[in-house]
């Protein structure tokens, strides 16, 4: 079985099949990312192709110190930032000062009780009502399992600001969590669930 | 809980690109790494074979170069080309705001031939360049530090000339045509001329690009030239375009901009030929027949207190053909000299009048016979020079002027030769 390193001589001796490997492996996350941050799907996937088309002809520079998906996602969060500065007036809930907390503060262990489906459903909406930078960190870490370390390389940020940002995130994250599962609820006594 | 939405995150809500998202973005990839392959293969190949690569070189030029092949041409040809220019017409627009805040052109056909003769031909206002019809003409010459303008109005029959000391581009606007409020200095078709080819090899310029002019490749520099205008910037950008083979300009172009950065005022040359015969008649000074002539005039007044005559100046003033009333013993002093000249040169002395101060008893001669014969002229007699008209004043009726304006002689000489103060001459 070849190693990521491998496959990574291989482009570069010029066998650009071989990059697929690349974009099948990391494309769902670095979408997962990018939507996290920019929240529309055409845009998200223009970003992650373009970051696919930038890591292909900067392949050469990649030293392989760290995982190829740790300079990978680097260069998705780049773009997604980039594409963020550009359109500040366009877009909503960009950062952490457009974002209003929620007013629940209880947790409600009744959410694992609900459908696969429901949970998902509710899981996402509480995604939605985080800033791009929580949302990110929260995908980071929980979703793709990135270490602090891995983090910074991606993020570029420090890590007791990821400590922190990750801590207020996840606060955020439940809180969001309990009102979408509370709305959830009175909709479905509304329609006589 | 919190293992659990991990899972969640981890194993559901993963989002997922479009299904052909990995296709879309191999084939973006394998067309950059193909043309990366045609760049690496052109590159190899000029490495390996430099005459290959001439070739191929040669091969583009001729086909993708919008003129066929590119001339050397330096600003360093251009600069030569400039100082090996004897003759030179062009078409002169000047694009500037009119009073009514319009933008608006007016044409002009140059003339130059070295050494010092220019002429313009001013097209009628609002002219297009199809149908540039001559208004006034324009005939310049600078020689030996004089400059002579002759301006010929077609509508008026109205001829200017103006002889100065200095050089054409040093001169003064004056009025375009009559009736016009724009005051235009026809020396900005010259004076820019002369700027130009005050525009050294050391001047910076670059290459601007590339067109074809009046169906001639030409290649383009763009350079810098001072304004010396109050409101404008301090210089002025300009193109010009020359000869892609030859080095010779076509067409020079310079926009003028204030302080602020604003357009002014453009100036365009175009049509441009150099050395070619141009004929004498082109820029004769000949006022034609029938026309009215203005030229520069000054008038000069000095005023004497306590002056007469050198002893030796005779003077004599009396009826035409009998005995003198005033001779020199009668007259109290000099008043003054006044002296009418063109403003250059000054040797021609149009008009000169002396004012002379009598003895009363002598004063009241005269004017007792002038009461008396008032048809008879009082002739007097300069120095044995003339004899002119003697033109008594009532305001001051012991005061007698003279015409001098035909004895030739500048206001130095004639107060050197025939003034004193009366002190040194009584002593």
């Amino acid at each position: 079985m070849p190693t990521e390193i491998d496959i990574i001589k291989r482009v570069l001796h010029g066998k650009v099949d071989a990059f697929r490997y690349f974009i099948d492996t990391y494309k769902d996350m670095a979408f997962t990312l990018a939507m996290g941050m920019i929240q529309d799907e055409s845009i998200a996937e223009d970003l992650v192709q373009t970051a696919f088309i930038k890591a292909f002809k900067n392949l050469k520079q990649f030293k392989m110190k760290s995982k190829f998906s740790t300079w990978f996602y680097t260069i998705v969060v780049n773009e997604a930032r980039i594409h963020l500065r550009k359109n500040k007036g366009n877009v909503q809930r960009l950062d952490d000062e457009n974002y209003h907390e929620p007013e629940l503060h209880e947790e409600n262990p009744a959410l694992l009780n609900l459908h696969r489906s429901d949970q998902k459903r509710i899981i996402n909406n509480a995604l939605h009502r985080l800033s791009p930078r929580e949302n990110l960190l929260i995908r980071l870490y929980y979703q793709n399992e990135n270490g602090i370390e891995e983090i910074q390389k991606i993020t570029g940020f420090s890590a007791s600001n990821i400590k922190t940002g990750l801590h207020r995130a996840r606060q955020k994250f439940y809180r969001a969590l309990t009102k979408e599962y509370k709305g959830e609820m009175t909709a479905l006594s509304f329609f006589g669930g | 809980m919190e293992n659990e939405i991990k899972r969640l995150l981890k194993d559901d809500l993963l989002k997922l690109p479009s299904e052909d998202f990995t296709a879309k973005t191999m084939q973006k990839i394998r067309v950059i790494q193909d043309s990366h392959k045609v760049k690496r293969r052109i590159s190899r190949w000029f490495i390996v074979s430099p005459l290959a690569a001439a070739a191929a070189l040669a091969l583009f030029l001729i086909f993708f170069w919008p003129a066929g092949t590119p001339g050397t041409v330096s600003w360093a040809d251009v600069q030569r080309q400039l100082e090996q220019v004897h003759t030179m017409t062009a078409r002169f627009c000047h694009e500037f705001k009119a009073p009514n805040g319009k933008w608006r052109n007016e044409y002009r056909k140059i003339y130059i031939k070295d050494p010092g003769l220019s002429r313009i031909d001013w097209c009628d206002t609002g002219a297009d360049l199809n149908t540039l019809k001559s208004g006034p003409i324009t005939v310049l010459k600078d020689e030996s530090g004089i400059h002579e303008r002759l301006w010929l109005n077609p509508y008026s029959h109205l001829a200017e000339w103006i002889i100065r000391k200095g050089r054409t581009v040093d001169m003064p606007p004056v009025v375009l045509l009559p009736g016009d409020s724009t005051q235009m200095d026809n020396n900005y078709a010259l004076g820019l001329w002369d700027q130009l080819k005050q525009i050294t090899a050391a001047v910076r310029t670059k290459r601007i690009g590339k067109r074809i002019i009046n169906g001639k490749p030409a290649v383009g520099f763009g350079f810098e030239v001072p304004v010396f205008q109050p409101i404008y910037k301090e210089s002025t950008c300009g193109k010009i375009w020359v000869g892609r083979d030859d080095g010779v300009p076509l067409l020079i172009e310079l926009d003028y901009k204030d302080y602020l950065g604003k357009k002014v005022q453009r100036l365009e040359w175009s049509h441009i030929q150099w050395n070619i015969p141009l004929e004498e008649k082109l820029f004769d000074f000949t006022v034609p027949e029938g026309w009215s002539l203005k030229r520069d005039q000054e008038n000069e007044s000095i005023e004497y207190t306590g002056f007469g005559f050198k002893p030796g100046v005779t003077l004599e003033i009396g009826p035409e053909g009998q005995e003198p009333f005033v001779t020199a013993a009668d007259i109290a002093g000099v008043v003054k000299a006044e002296r009418t000249t063109y403003l250059f040169p000054k040797d021609t002395q149009l008009r000169g009048l002396i004012t002379i101060e009598l003895m009363p008893a002598a004063a009241n001669r005269l004017s007792a016979y002038s009461a008396a014969h008032p048809d008879k002229i009082i002739v007097v007699n300069f120095n044995g020079q003339k004899k002119v008209a003697a033109k008594l004043d009532a305001a001051h009726p012991t005061q007698v002027s003279f015409d001098i304006t035909l004895i030739h002689i500048t206001s130095n000489i004639w107060h050197f030769n025939y003034i004193t103060p009366l002190t040194k001459r009584n002593k």
